[in-house]
Parts: C-alpha cells; sequence; structure tokens
C-alpha cells in the first residue's frame, strides 16, 4: 500500500511541476524588454523618445537623418548651394548623379529612413497590443498624443523620402514613390513590398497629421499641433489644393518673427526652446550631438568649407537678395578665403547647433504662395502682406531696392515669394523639396557645374537603392 | 569502511525488512581460469543490469528464484538460475553464438542483441593507459563517426568533437555530453578567453567505467532538442557487493613537441639578411631604424658576449621545454547486500610544453547507492573539481597574430639577439616594451616573449557535478524514478600584466579579472515498464524533465597595477573599471520510448520527446522530436539455422527521425531596446528585433546499416547516414526597407552523409596469449546546400576561409600561386582571369608584371583552395596479452583535407624574421633553378604568403599516426604473500603521438589555430602550439 502510495505521490508531483506554465518565461535581465517598457509611463515616453532620436539620428548611428545629412542632402539637391567637395560626400547628391549603388548618400538615407518608419509603426502596434491605457498606466488623452507624434515623425519621413525619391505630384499623381510600410515589423518574411504611388504616401502623411491629439503637447523639440499642420500644409501646397492649404495654415497662429534672427540658431540649451517663431526643432546636447562629419555645421559652416552658398548662380547673385541691409546676409553669412559660407550652423566642433525645421517665416511664406496661386486680387493682397512681415524683418523697408507693394500680377509675385523663400531658408532643407515640389528644372550652372534637369529624368530623383531590389522582390527595375 | 557503509545506510532510514529481491555476487572466470572482466549481468525478465569489476566480481539486486544471464564479447551467454543462492560464480565458455553487450541508451540501457539505434561504445579499458587529462582526447579514434581534433598541445586546450559531421555553422557543433544522467557543461570554460580552460577536464578520465556515443536520430530523439550534434553519454564507476577495494592508478609522463621546424643560426641568419639587403639596395651597409650599431656597419651583425662568445640564441629552446604531467587516482569501492559505494580522489599535474603553461587538478568523487527496501532505491552522486590553468602564450583563443605567440617567436625572433643579459635580466630595449636590437640596425618592434613570466594569465574552477535519485519499484516491472542533478561552476580569471615589461608597460600595469557563476541544474522523473507476453517483449518509458541553465559574471579591470601581488584587483589601483552580465535559459521536456520485440528477433524503438525553450521565439517554444528505429535479426529466422554456426549473427536495422540544436544565443528571439538620448531625455531604441518564430535547427536522420558476427569471434557493424539539417540559425540580413537590419532566423540547409565500419575480433585467444583488434573507419562528406536569402557566403574569423553552398564548411580561401618564376625568381601570382603575373619586391612596395613586361593593372582575387574537413578517419587497435605482459598499438588517421601552412608563410618572410633552414637552402640563386622560396629582397612579406595568403602553402592534411604504444605488465599476484595485500598490479609504459606519417609540411596536420572558431575557420596553421610527445610510466594497483 505504501509504495502505491508513495508512486501515486510522485506521478502527483509530476503533474503539479509541469503545470508551471512561466518556467519558460525568461525575459532578458538588466535590459529593458517590450512588456517592460509599456508597463511604465516614463519608459513609453523613452520608447518615443527614441523614434524623435531616430529622426534625428545622433552618434549612436552612423548616418544622420534630418538632424544633419538627408536635412543638408535636401539643400545639396538645390541651386543655393555648392557642394562639389567630396570630404563630407554629398557631392554626388549636388551634381544630380546618386546611383543605386551609392553607399554613402543613398543607401543610408533610405535605411535611416526605413528604421525610423519602423520605429514609428512597431510603437504605434505596440501601444495597441500592450494597451497602457487599459492597464491604467497612462492616460487615454497621453496616449492618442504619442500615438499622434509617432504618427507625424512616420508622415515626415514619408515626406522626406517622396522629395528624394519621387517624380513629383503635380506633373503625375500616380508617379511611383517608395513602399508604404504602416505597420511594426518584427519578424523576417517582409521583404516584399511595392512602391506606391506618390499620391497615395501624400493621402497618409495627410491622415497622419493629427492637430487634435496634439493639442496639449507644446515643447518645439517634439511634435506639436502646429507642426503637424505645416507637415500637413506642405503636403497640400505639393498637391496643388491651395485653398486647403490656407485653411491649413490660417490655423497656426500665436507665432510672431522674431526680430534678432541670429536668436534661430545655435545651440539652445534650455529643453523645450520657446522661441516665438520657432514651430519644430530638433535639440541637440553634447551627449547627442551628430556623428563624426555628419552634421549640417560639417557641411556649410566656414570652418568646414565643404558647401558655400553660390554668389554666381544662385539666390544670392540676385541684387536684392544680397543687400548689405539684409540681416540675412550681414548677420547670418560670412565670408572664407574665395567663398561665402552661412552661419546658421556653426557648431563642427561640438556639433550641438540646434535644427530648424519648421518655423513661423516658413508659415507665412507659404501662405503667400498659396494665396498668390489661388491668384484672385484679394488673394495676392494677402500674399503681398505675408511676403512683406517676412521680408521687412529681415530688411527694413527703407533699405530695400524690392517694393513689394509695386508688384503687380500672379506670376511676378509668385516669383517674389519664390526667391524670398529661397532667401530666407537657405540652408534649412528647404529649396531642393521646392524645385521638386513645383516641378521645375535643377539648374545649376557656375563655375563648378552646368547641370540641368527636367522632371522624368532618371536623374531628377535619387534611384532606390540597389540593395533593396536585390531583397524586395515587389520591386521591379 | 563497514562503518562508513553502515553510515550511510543510517543515513538513508533505510528499514532493513526482508526482502524480496535480495543481493547476489558472485565471480566469473573464462575457460583458462582467468577472470573475465566487463562481462553483463542481466537479471532476466528485467532491465537490472550489470557489468563483472577489472577483478571478475559482480553484484546485483535479483529475486531469489531469479536468474543471471551472464554475456560477454566471445562467449557464450549463459543462463544461472540463482535458486535462492546469494553466491554465484560462472564459468563462462568461449565462442558462443551472439555478441550481447550492454548498449546504453537515452535514459537507459539494452542489450547490444536489442539495439537498434547506432551507437558506438568506448570502454574504460580502452581509456586507462592515455596520459590525457581529459576524455575528449581520450576519444579520439576510438569511436566511429566521432571525429576528434585537438587543435594544440596547449594545456587547457578543449578538442573538436564532432559527431556524424558539421551539424551546424553558427549554433554549435559539440555533441551534448551526459554524465551519469546530468547533462554538463563542456568546451571552453574561460568566458573571456583569459587562459582556455576544459570543461571536459573536470571529469576524471580514471572514474569513467565507459563512454557511449549516441548518433542516430533513434539513439538521440530522447534528448530531443539538444540531440542533433550527437549525445556523449559517460557512465561512472560504481561500487560491487563484496570486499572493499582500493585501487591506485598512477603515472609520470614526459612530453615534447612533436615537431619544430629548424631555423638558421646566427650566422646564417645575418649573413642571409645582408644579402637580401644586397639584393633591396645594393647594400648591406644601411640603417633600418636610423641608429648606428657598435657591432657593426651592416644591418645585421654578431654579437658577442662578455668572454667573446657569440650569441646564438635558440629562441625554442628559451620559449619550449620539456612537460611534465602525473595523474594519481586513488580509489575505494565496494558495497554491502544493500548499499554499494565508489569513492575516489584524484590529483593531476600538468605543465606544458611551452614556458608558463601549467594546469592543475585535484578532485573527489562520491557515488553511493542503496536499496533502502525492496521497492525502494536511492543514490547520490557527487563530483567535485578545483582545477588552474595558467598560460602565457599569446597564441591561444585564436589569436594567430599575437606579437607573443610563443610558437611564432620561437622560429621567427633574431637568432643573434640575446634572451637575457649576463645577469640574467631580460634582455628589453629602452622602452622595456619590446626586444632589444641587439647587434642589430633594426627594430623588431616585438616584444621580448621570456618578459612575459613576470605576467599572469589563469583561469580557477571550482566545480560540483551531483546527483540524487529516487527510484519506486511498486510491482514488478514497474519503476517510478526521479533524479536531481546539478552542474554548478565558480570560475575565476585572472590576467595581469608586469608594469616593468612589455604590454603592461604603458599603463602601468594592468589587471584584468572576470568572475563568473555557471548554474545549471535539471530534474528528470520518468516511469518504466517494462512487460513479456509470450514472445512480445515490451519496454516502455515515459518521462518529464526541466531543465534550467544560467550564468553571471563580473569584469573587473584596472590600471596603475605596480606588483603582481595586487593582480586581484584589491588595493592601489590607479583606475578601474568594471561591467557584469547575466542570462538564464529553460528547457521543459516530455518524452516517451516504446521498444518492442517479437522473440528478439524483430525489434521496434519508438522516441518521442517534447520541448519547451524559453530561448526561442514566443510562437515556437515548443518543438517535437521522434526517432524510429526497427531491426531484424535475421540470423534468428529458422532458415539460418544451417549457417548459424558460421555466421553467429546478422542484424539489418534502420532509423529515421527529426532532431535539433539549440544552441543559440538565450536571448536572440526577444525583442529589447538600447539606451540613447534625444535632447537630454532619456531614450529607449529597439535594440534587437526578435523573431516570434525563431526556432530549433532541425536535423532529419536516417541510418541504415548491419552488424554481424561469424566464426564466432569476427563482428563487423556497418552504417551509412544522411542527415539534413535545416533552418539553420543565421544572422540574416532583411531588406532595407523593413527597417530591420538583421534578424537573428531560421534559414539555409546542410547536408552530412557518411559511412561507418567497425569491425573487431579476437585474432588468437589462447589461454596464455590472447591478440585482438578493432578497427574502424569513417567516410564523412559534409555540404552547404544554402545559406539565408541574401547571404552569398560566410567567412570565418578572417577571408581565409569561405562557406558557400554546393561545398563542405569552412573552405580555404587564398590568392592563386603558381610557384616561383625560374627565370626571375619571383612568386607567380594569378589573375582573376587566369593572368601570369609575376610580384616584382625589388623597390620594396609590390609590383606585378605581366609575361609582357609590363605592369599589371588588375585586382587579385581569393579562390577557393580546399576543403578543410577530414573525409575520412578513423583508428585501428591491436592488443596482445603474453603471459603477463600486454602491449597495445593504437593507430589513428585522418584525411581528405587540405591546410593552410601558415607557419611555412612566416619562417619564409624576409623580413627581420629569421626563416627557416628549407629558405636557407632552397631560396632561388639564379636563372634557371627551380626553387621553392623566392629571391629575398629585404622587407617581402608579399611572396611568402604573410600578407597575402597564397595558395602554394595549401598542403593536403592526410596523415597516420602511431596514436599510442603501450607496454605493460601484470604480474602474478597469486603467488604473492597475501599479507601484502595486493590482490592486482600491473606496470606500463606508454609513448603518446610516437609517429607521424605525412607529407604536410608545417607543425603538425591536426593542428588548427582559430580554436575559437574551428568549423568556420578550419584548416589555417599559423603561430600554434605543435602537438606533444608525451612518454609514461604508470602502475595500476588493487588492494
Amino acid at each position: 500500500m505504501k509504495k502505491i502510495f508513495i508512486g501515486l505521490m510522485t506521478l502527483v508531483s509530476l503533474v503539479s511541476m509541469t503545470s508551471c506554465k512561466d518556467f519558460l518565461e525568461q525575459p532578458i535581465p538588466d535590459t529593458t524588454n517590450e512588456p517592460l517598457v509599456f508597463s511604465k509611463a516614463e519608459y513609453i515616453e523613452a520608447n518615443l523618445m527614441g523614434c524623435y532620436h531616430y529622426f534625428k539620428s545622433t552618434s549612436t548611428m552612423s548616418y544622420t537623418f534630418m538632424g544633419g545629412k538627408t536635412y543638408a542632402a535636401l539643400d545639396s539637391r538645390g541651386d543655393d548651394v555648392v557642394n562639389i567637395n567630396n570630404q563630407q560626400t554629398l557631392k554626388d547628391t549636388y551634381e544630380m548623379n546618386v546611383l543605386g549603388s551609392n553607399q554613402l548618400e543613398n543607401y543610408p538615407t533610405w535605411v535611416m529612413a526605413y528604421s525610423i518608419i519602423n520605429e514609428c509603426n512597431v510603437f504605434i502596434d505596440n501601444m495597441a497590443s500592450y494597451n497602457p491605457v487599459e492597464k491604467g498606466i497612462i492616460s487615454a488623452e497621453v496616449a492618442a498624443q504619442y500615438i499622434a507624434e509617432a504618427k507625424f515623425l512616420r508622415a515626415y519621413t514619408y515626406y522626406v523620402l517622396c522629395k528624394l525619391y519621387s517624380q513629383p505630384y503635380c506633373k503625375n499623381p500616380e508617379s511611383p514613390a517608395v513602399p508604404l510600410r504602416l505597420t511594426g515589423l518584427k519578424a523576417s518574411g517582409n521583404n516584399d513590398c511595392p512602391l506606391s504611388s506618390i499620391g497615395k504616401i501624400y493621402e497618409q502623411i495627410i491622415a497622419d497629421c493629427n492637430p487634435t491629439a496634439l493639442a496639449s503637447q507644446t515643447l518645439k523639440t517634439r511634435a506639436t499641433a502646429d507642426a503637424a499642420r505645416m507637415l500637413k500644409m506642405r503636403v497640400e501646397m505639393a498637391m496643388g489644393k491651395w485653398s486647403d492649404a490656407i485653411v491649413t495654415g490660417s490655423e497656426i497662429t500665436g507665432y510672431t518673427l522674431v526680430a534678432d534672427m541670429t536668436t534661430l540658431y545655435g545651440f539652445f540649451e534650455e529643453k523645450g526652446y520657446s522661441n516665438s517663431e520657432m514651430i519644430f526643432i530638433l535639440p541637440m546636447t553634447s551627449m547627442d550631438s551628430p556623428n563624426t562629419q555628419s552634421s549640417v555645421a560639417d557641411y556649410y559652416s566656414l570652418n568646414a568649407q565643404v558647401g558655400w552658398l553660390d554668389t554666381e548662380a544662385g539666390i544670392l547673385s540676385k541684387e536684392a537678395y544680397c543687400l548689405e541691409a539684409d540681416q540675412r546676409i550681414s548677420a547670418l553669412t560670412e565670408w572664407g578665403e574665395k567663398y561665402l559660407y552661412t552661419k546658421k550652423f556653426t557648431n563642427i566642433g561640438t556639433k550641438t547647433d540646434w535644427i530648424p525645421q519648421m518655423r513661423y517665416a516658413e508659415t507665412l511664406l507659404n501662405l503667400a504662395e498659396c494665396y498668390a496661386n489661388v491668384g484672385d486680387r484679394e488673394s495676392l493682397d494677402k500674399a503681398k502682406a505675408a511676403l512683406k512681415t517676412v521680408r521687412e524683418r529681415a530688411i527694413p523697408a527703407e533699405s530695400d531696392i524690392l517694393n513689394i507693394d509695386e508688384l503687380t500680377g500672379k506670376d511676378a509675385i509668385l516669383e517674389a515669394v519664390y526667391n524670398e523663400r529661397r532667401a530666407e531658408l537657405i540652408c534649412e532643407g528647404i529649396r531642393g523639396a521646392d524645385i521638386a515640389r513645383r516641378g521645375e528644372n535643377f539648374v545649376k550652372k557656375n563655375s563648378f557645374v552646368d547641370i540641368n534637369i527636367a522632371p522624368g529624368d532618371s536623374r531628377y530623383v535619387w534611384p532606390i537603392p540597389d540593395s533593396e531590389y536585390a531583397y524586395n522582390n515587389a520591386l521591379e527595375k | 569502511m563497514r562503518k562508513f557503509v553502515l553510515f550511510i545506510a543510517a543515513v538513508l532510514s533505510v528499514a532493513m525488512v526482508h526482502a524480496q529481491n535480495k543481493q547476489v555476487s558472485g565471480m566469473v572466470y573464462a575457460p583458462d581460469g582467468t577472470v573475465v572482466a566487463g562481462a553483463t549481468v542481466l537479471v532476466e525478465g528485467t532491465t537490472t543490469v550489470t557489468l563483472t569489476s577489472v577483478d571478475g566480481h559482480y553484484v546485483i539486486n535479483a529475486p531469489q528464484n531469479g536468474t543471471l544471464v551472464f554475456s560477454l564479447l566471445g562467449y557464450q551467454t549463459q543462463s544461472v538460475a540463482i535458486e535462492g543462492r546469494s553466491v554465484v560464480d560462472v564459468n563462462m565458455k568461449e565462442d558462443t553464438e551472439v555478441i550481447d553487450d550492454v548498449v546504453v541508451l537515452a535514459y537507459g540501457t539494452t542489450s547490444a542483441r536489442k539495439a537498434t539505434a547506432s551507437v558506438a561504445s568506448i570502454k574504460a579499458d580502452a581509456l586507462k593507459d592515455s596520459p590525457s587529462v581529459s576524455l575528449d582526447q581520450m576519444m579520439q579514434g576510438r569511436a566511429s563517426g566521432v571525429s576528434i581534433t585537438t587543435p594544440n598541445a596547449g594545456v587547457g586546450q578543449a578538442s573538436n568533437v564532432m559527431v556524424r559531421g558539421v551539424s551546424s555553422i553558427s549554433a554549435g557543433t559539440n555533441p551534448l555530453y551526459v554524465v551519469d544522467g546530468v547533462p554538463i557543461m563542456a568546451g571552453n570554460m574561460s568566458p573571456s578567453g583569459v587562459a582556455d580552460a576544459n570543461g571536459l577536464a573536470d571529469i576524471n578520465p580514471a572514474d569513467i567505467i565507459s563512454i557511449d556515443v549516441l548518433k542516430d536520430a533513434a539513439a538521440t530523439a530522447l534528448y530531443g532538442s539538444r540531440a542533433a550534434s550527437g549525445v556523449v553519454i559517460i557512465t561512472t564507476k560504481q561500487g560491487r557487493t563484496g570486499k572493499a577495494k582500493v585501487t591506485y592508478d598512477m603515472s609520470v609522463g614526459a612530453s615534447n613537441a612533436t615537431y619544430l621546424p629548424e631555423v638558421m643560426n646566427a650566422e646564417q641568419y645575418t649573413n642571409f639578411k645582408n644579402m637580401a639587403l644586397v639584393n633591396r639596395y645594393g647594400t648591406s651597409e644601411v640603417s633600418l631604424n636610423g641608429k648606428d650599431s657598435e657591432w657593426g656597419k651592416n644591418a645585421f651583425n654578431l654579437m658577442t658576449d662578455s668572454k667573446g662568445k657569440t650569441i646564438d640564441t635558440n629562441w625554442a629552446k628559451e620559449l619550449f621545454r620539456t612537460g611534465l604531467v602525473h595523474n594519481h587516482t586513488l580509489a575505494v569501492s565496494g558495497g554491502s547486500n544493500r548499499v554499494s559505494y565508489y569513492m575516489s580522489a584524484n590529483y593531476t599535474d600538468q605543465k606544458g610544453i611551452v614556458i608558463g603553461d601549467h594546469y592543475n587538478r585535484l578532485g573527489v568523487r562520491a557515488n553511493v547507492s542503496g536499496q533502502a527496501t525492496d521497492w525502494l532505491k536511492v543514490g547520490f552522486t557527487a563530483n567535485y573539481t578545483h582545477s588552474i590553468t595558467e598560460m602565457l602564450d599569446g597564441s591561444r583563443g585564436g589569436e594567430v597574430y599575437a606579437a607573443v605567440g610563443f610558437t611564432r617567436a620561437a622560429l621567427i625572433l633574431p637568432p643573434n639577439t640575446p634572451a637575457y643579459n649576463e645577469d640574467g635580466s631580460y634582455y628589453v630595449d629602452a622602452t622595456k616594451q619590446y626586444l632589444g636590437d641587439g647587434p642589430n640596425r633594426v627594430t623588431t618592434g616585438y616584444q621580448n616573449p621570456v618578459t612575459t613570466l613576470d605576467n599572469i594569465n589563469n583561469s580557477k574552477i571550482d566545480r560540483l557535478i551531483s546527483s540524487g535519485f529516487v527510484e519506486i519499484t511498486p510491482v514488478k516491472g514497474l519503476s517510478l524514478k526521479s533524479q536531481f542533478g546539478v552542474d554548478y561552476s565558480k570560475n575565476e580569471e585572472e590576467k595581469f600584466w608586469t608594469p616593468n615589461y612589455g604590454q603592461g608597460v604603458t599603463y602601468p600595469g594592468y589587471a584584468f579579472n572576470v568572475f563568473t557563476d555557471y548554474m545549471n541544474w535539471n530534474w528528470t522523473n520518468t516511469i518504466g515498464y517494462s512487460v513479456d507476453i509470450k514472445d512480445h517483449n515490451i519496454d516502455i518509458l515515459l518521462g518529464q524533465e526541466l531543465t534550467s541553465e544560467g550564468y553571471d559574471y563580473a569584469i573587473l579591470s584596472g590600471t596603475g597595477i605596480l606588483n603582481k601581488d595586487f593582480a586581484g584587483l584589491y588595493p592601489g589601483y590607479e583606475s578601474y573599471d568594471g561591467g557584469a552580465a547575466r542570462g538564464k535559459r529553460t528547457m521543459s521536456s516530455y518524452f516517451a520510448r516504446l521498444n518492442y520485440d517479437y522473440k528478439s528477433k524483430y525489434l521496434i524503438s519508438l522516441n518521442y520527446r517534447r520541448d519547451g525553450l524559453s530561448s526561442l521565439g514566443a510562437n515556437s517554444k515548443w518543438g517535437n522530436f521522434w526517432g524510429v528505429s526497427a531491426a531484424w535479426r535475421i540470423s534468428e529466422e529458422g532458415f539460418w539455422d544451417d549457417i548459424r554456426s558460421t555466421m553467429n549473427e546478422f542484424k539489418i536495422k534502420a532509423s529515421y527521425g527529426t532532431v535539433g540544436n539549440s544552441e543559440i544565443g538565450y536571448y536572440n528571439a526577444q525583442s529589447y531596446f538600447g539606451d540613447s538620448l534625444y535632447g537630454g531625455n532619456y531614450a529607449l531604441l529597439l535594440g534587437n528585433i526578435g523573431d516570434d518564430n525563431l526556432q530549433w535547427e532541425t536535423s532529419n536522420k536516417l541510418d541504415v546499416g548491419f552488424s554481424m558476427q561469424f566464426l564466432n569471434n569476427i563482428t563487423i557493424d556497418f552504417d551509412y547516414y544522411n542527415t539534413k539539417t535545416s533552418s539553420l540559425v543565421f544572422a540574416v540580413p532583411q531588406g532595407p526597407s523593413t527597417g530591420i537590419g538583421s534578424l537573428v532566423t531560421n534559414a539555409g540547409a546542410m547536408r552530412n552523409q557518411g559511412v561507418e565500419l567497425a569491425i573487431g575480433a579476437d585474432i588468437i585467444r589462447r589461454k596464455n596469449f590472447v591478440w585482438n583488434t578493432n578497427f574502424n573507419f569513417t567516410y564523412a562528406k559534409n555540404e552547404v546546400v544554402e545559406l539565408a536569402n541574401g547571404v552569398t557566403e560566410i567567412y570565418g574569423s578572417s577571408e581565409n576561409n569561405i562557406t558557400i553552398p554546393g561545398y563542405s564548411v569552412g573552405q580555404l580561401y587564398v590568392y592563386p600561386t603558381g610557384g616561383i618564376d625560374s627565370e626571375t625568381g619571383q612568386r607567380v601570382f594569378y589573375g582573376p582571369n587566369g593572368e601570369w603575373t609575376r610580384l616584382d619586391m625589388s623597390t620594396g612596395s609590390p609590383t606585378w608584371y605581366l609575361k609582357d613586361g609590363t605592369v599589371y593593372q588588375g585586382d587579385f582575387e581569393r579562390v577557393r583552395a580546399g576543403n578543410t574537413l577530414p573525409t575520412y578517419f578513423g583508428g585501428w587497435t591491436n592488443t596482445f596479452r603474453f603471459y603477463g605482459v600486454d602491449i597495445t598499438l593504437f593507430l589513428q588517421y585522418s584525411g581528405g583535407n587540405w591546410i593552410y601552412n601558415g607557419t611555412g608563410a612566416s619562417l619564409s618572410d624576409y623580413r627581420w624574421w629569421n626563416n627557416s633552414m628549407d629558405v636557407y637552402n632552397n631560396y632561388w640563386k639564379e636563372p634557371g633553378d627551380n626553387a621553392k622560396y623566392p629571391k629575398p629582397y629585404y622587407g617581402d612579406n608579399y611572396s611568402n604568403g604573410s600578407a597575402m595568403e597564397i595558395s602554394d602553402w595549401i598542403e593536403r592534411g592526410d596523415y597516420l599516426r602511431v596514436k599510442n604504444i603501450c607496454v605493460g605488465y601484470t604480474f602474478d599476484t597469486k603467488k604473492w604473500n597475501k599479507k601484502l595485500g595486493i590482490s592486482s598490479l600491473r606496470l606500463y609504459v606508454q609513448c603518446q603521438n610516437a609517429l607521424t606519417l605525412t607529407g604536410y609540411s608545417g607543425l603538425d596536420p591536426e593542428t588548427n589555430s582559430m580554436t575559437g572558431d574551428m568549423i568556420l575557420s578550419g584548416g589555417f596553421d599559423k603561430n600554434t602550439l605543435p602537438q606533444a610527445r608525451t612518454w609514461t610510466g604508470g602502475l595500476n594497483i588493487t588492494f
């Protein structure tokens, strides 16, 4: 009897032991894993900061996205800065000669962009699957805001990709752009993804801009409601939806242009820098500054001597845009031995220049361009008024040789707006995007290059990297 | 001893009730009156089985009305009814009809007759005279299908053991080692690589009774996810009923490098290098370090000591030495009716063949088991080892370019420069970091290797492997067993670089300590049921197991350590740094086996295991493994009756199944985050993206074979195997637009095929003359079938090895060359399209010329230059016993592989490096010479394979080795005075690695320099210790 009893006991203990389910759950120690991240409010926010970190990309990355190299690439595609020095690369970008095999400009931009996109997608998906709201870890409002921030970063990244890889929407809304990935990838077997049209991606960007959810997020180093509006407005303009863009832009209120433009640039120590003109800016600290040769200052500063302002054929060659009285010239440029350099980004040593992404001057110029395109008399007046606000901040009216009030007709006003954008936003990642948006030719004719590339030409865009074709079977060359 | 036994009995709280089963003991004798060791004693109708000890004694638990079955190869199997006796002695009869050894299975045993799976066994007898300190080295050549390479003679060096080929590319290829039911850690146990420590060396070989290698799916399926690389089951000695027996085994051995190439002496060196300078510059009166020398105007001069004697340093003598090893094992074993015990203590001290190489081990073992009642059995095993491995040689762990790699230093350092000053202090330059220039106007930039004697490099291990079990037999045939085992190890690694010389000068003084705890445990519960219904014999095993493996380590390093006394990093350091990591993985398993046979004629075995492992993807934590085998003993059929007297046994068998390899990172399948900042705010970035579907590497194994015995004493075993391994684990690059980078996932496939043949025969078996022979041969073919999408090739530790589909892993990959151009004396290199070029080094910078004298503008590309895995290997043992004398001759062979002779390349480097006498005698002198070495231009490190690995140094790796010759004498102790108390005494001398026949011209064809990556970076010989030849004398004595 006894032995049967002991035998039974053994069997019972066998069965009971095997019912301990958690035995196979061994989360990695001393490192944050997903369940842990989504169990604490501060870790969730830190994960969102990780999305921003990727978006600007710093010392932990070999490449910098909108906090450095890609930001500079958008200008290097344009005609206002010269970049023929191969020291820090982007020479191919300037010369419109980027190949699918390019490992320094094209491939890393692509990889970084999709790393941001996946980081955001995984975050968005995890917010749904771990549901920290239901568990009372964060409020529904905060959760909605975080998701809106991640979607903003995703949308902004797609916006940048469209500017680099897609033929203009205005020429053909169906132009194939890039793969549109909206779900987080955490496994293999997801290589295949076809190109979506630029139109479809623009629709997605607009859908991802959610000012309402961002209403209480006021830090300018993160997505605000107005940053979302700005991005939406840029896309609406690219789609030629001038009235929509005017509606969106008009909702951006409460900003004023700063008198001293030098206060827009440099190293801002205090977090969430509140400048009355700034809408969205990427912060830098000595602990998370860009990698070697990847900061914007490494491209444009006098110390770097890599890229200089084109005084031969660029906007600074036009009489009305290189006035001594213009603080954009007197305070924000300096001459080197041969060339003129911007002073917007100068901290080549510490690389701690913060990187403006959107500021109210652009809002006003966007509005001016929209009104001018609408073209009725009232709108043209509004365009001139907005344009004047921006120009007069930089140049006292009495010293100006351009009289905006005297401009007549849509074309003249548009031209003035276009020129003002170039002068105002030079080296701020806008010019290359503007040319592509309007479907203009890329024209660079100076002592160094003679380039004229029209939309439709394969060189008008960066080719999708060869390695994407190698893995992504949904693409055809 | 009796007290001890009583004590154990009391501790176990055994109620000594009258039992149905009782201990039966006895002696087993051969027809000639000698005792029979290793005979199997089986209680008929049960799985209770034992072996006779070396003195022919056995003890077993058996029912009083039961029957004992005695069997051993070469003897008739006998069944003897116990009929209530407690002592049953048996006289075996020779030339029986069948083989019936015990064959070890996963979680059990069976008899050889009934074995359907593929298992290779190595018995203690075959191991007993080896002077090796660990069992892996002893297994070499003993078992078919098991390839073992010991890459060098360094202490602490683990062997590379492969069962039926390379089972994986990235997930480890070592078999699972199970000691008395406890899976143990093997391989290098130095996590930071300070001083390699062989995990298997913690098992004293003298404690082992048998090693069984489970090879096919049927044999290994019960180890499921860990079985793809085979399973090595190690069984240690148990006590036997009877008088306590005390044995003492000892051996003392001396060892030397088997081979070191001869290099130039001081005068030859000086002349040769000056000649190379003349070829390059037109004069040898140049200064290559910008300095003058008091010894002459040439770049290379001779130096004399204060007595006027020319300095002629034999660096090999400074670094190599005669190693000394001694082993001692003292064991006490015995047992009463209910309790048996085996206890041993061992001590080993090994001084290696180079300075600083030292291994020391102290171990104790206790194996105790007790039959508490007739239905309750308990047992306990503990093995504790304290070991220290020390080494100063910088080339260990695959550090082939280490400046203080002793083998290279011994061969290439300038012989005209002293190692020591006349006052005995080290001969160094002003910085004390490097060897002094001596009489040369050249700075070597190499550390004087003897200064490392002031450094420390060691691994200390305290390890406990222990287990306990309870077994209940409620009714006949049914047994419930629960066993808990632990393998715990505390490792401390210590490195110290003296501030006075060499690498430590700049810190000054550097110390590095790593403290690691390994804690592994497993708990196994099984239910066994065995029943015979008429002619149907059924064995069922059900089991459940929990396993946990974990580590925890801390690193501490410091600088400003001025004294060896503070190498433990306690007081007095200027700055320190630290780090730590820990990890754990767990496994939960269920398994079942059904063995069925009909009249022992038709046999079938069904094996199944289900494993859940924490380190796999969330969706694929659980996997199913299985193996089916069947055998038909044709010789049991009626139609065989006529030939059974000559063809005693003939069995055909086949098995198929699926097992896995789970040696992947603990946390590869998990998504976890890295830390960063965004504008000074804490940011978490996706660090590793885990594949939720990450699963085991899966091996589908097919085995077909036969075993036969004829003429009563010749046995042949033959197996063909074909293993396809798929879902290999790789870090697979993902499409760039996934944003993932790469992901550890399953992809790719590999195939291993081969045949195995083992032949054994008792050629002569007379009373005073016995000769038996065992031969085994394995042919093995490995082929990488496919790699992952996006992975076209995998390099080894360097580009010298490449793994690509269609070929075996780790192909040599070097630049194609075509010997020496007889017109110019320059090395011929071939371009990617076969362009003939010659390398001109006359200006010091490499320039390649085409036949027409124009400069070749193209590049050079590496080509695949040979497989590095042996395609055939095996061993041949002959044992002779003539009266008291025994002689064993063990030959071991291997081949079909290629080796890059990097030692040859180093030895013909035309910088200041000393060169071999082969270079001295065979370099190109004038047009028309068919030279082996190019015209010497000083500074040339291209023509000879140093800077660019060249195909001229690829050589065949075939060899035949006299691995072991042993001569022993056993005294006829029966005639001795009983008062001496000696019941047996044997003395022996033996030589290991006595002779090697090979065409390979480097150090040794078995040498593999890339010890950290032996599979993907095989066949590379550079800057590594050669093998050792060891002469040993020893004695085995029993009281």
